[in-house]
């Protein structure tokens, strides 16, 4: 859903943002309306691929894994995401996001 | 190393290579990063090794997989070779918009070199750049004791072929003099 508002030009990253998942979005309105000081974003992007290891051939060659094998040059990387809330806030915060997540990521939050 | 400007200029060398028809697999990617940086002064924050074929940024290959991440950067299968790199049009755009023309002044430099790369195989792409590591990194040497430098470090690249490297490597000086 957010990528498709940020290509339709409803949502603007910022010109020092790298980081384009829906959850930063939330967390930015987040700390306008909590403050920053009782939330928590934690984020992990796969920086490494994995999926890259040496496989020894029938005839003795040595061959990287992703040169042999499309299926494994292709495995979507991991892309996790979350937003934490100290105790005493975090039931608005679930209500905050369960009322306006849909506005927020659609570009539509005023 | 992930920043604003490693992902715009990075964004940079995959927007123009595929402009020129490049493949864009990771090495074009690399090796015009690469050159770029220490020959015309980009300022790429990865930092680069010589490895197995050639100057290898693993700082750039974390970018590249953030913005496989992120979408930004799309991998497309081209069995049965390497994959190609590819931008998702409408984000590379929306963040383009948002850096403005911050980066806009090394625009000229990136191009010249994916000009002379876009269009090189992965072992051209790896005897050139690493012509111009041993170049830049070994200038005490003369001509041919570089050529020799070349085929020491990477002894699967034959004198001639070094050769041949070096005279790219030279065409492609005077080119950056003549811009």
């Amino acid at each position: 859903m957010v990528e498709e508002t940020i290509k339709d030009g409803k949502l603007a990253p910022s010109s020092e943002q790298v980081d384009l998942s829906p959850a930063y979005f939330l967390v930015e309105q987040l700390k306008n309306k909590f403050g920053g000081d009782g939330l928590y974003y934690d984020r992990y992007f796969q920086s490494t691929n994995s999926a890259v290891f040496p496989v020894l051939m029938s005839d003795n060659r040595i061959e990287v894994s992703t040169q042999v094998s499309e299926v494994i040059r292709n495995i979507p990387l991991t892309k996790i995401a979350y937003i934490f809330a100290r105790p005493d806030l975090a039931q608005n915060v679930m209500s905050w996001i369960e009322k306006n997540r849909d506005d927020v990521l659609t570009g539509s939050q005023k | 190393m992930i920043s604003v400007s490693e992902i715009n200029l990075v964004g940079r060398v995959v927007e123009i290579l595929s402009e020129m028809d490049s493949w864009c697999g990771e090495t074009h990617i690399q090796k015009t990063a690469y050159v770029a940086k220490v020959v015309e002064h980009v300022p790429f924050e990865s930092n680069f090794v010589l490895y197995k074929h050639g100057p290898y940024s693993f700082d750039l290959n974390t970018v590249l997989n953030h913005m496989r991440s992120q979408n930004i950067l799309v991998v497309t299968p081209q069995a049965p070779y390497g994959s190609s790199y590819r931008l998702n049009e409408g984000l590379w755009a929306a963040l383009s918009r948002a850096a403005g023309q911050r980066f806009d002044e090394y625009d000229e430099r990136v191009r010249f070199v994916c000009s002379r790369f876009a269009r090189k195989k992965v072992a051209e792409l790896e005897r050139i750049a690493t012509a111009i590591y041993v170049r830049l990194n070994f200038g005490a040497l003369n001509l041919q004791q570089q050529i020799r430098k070349l085929n020491e470090l990477k002894p699967h690249i034959g004198l001639p072929e070094a050769q041949n490297a070096f005279s790219e490597v030279e065409a492609f000086f005077q080119g950056t003099q003549q811009g």
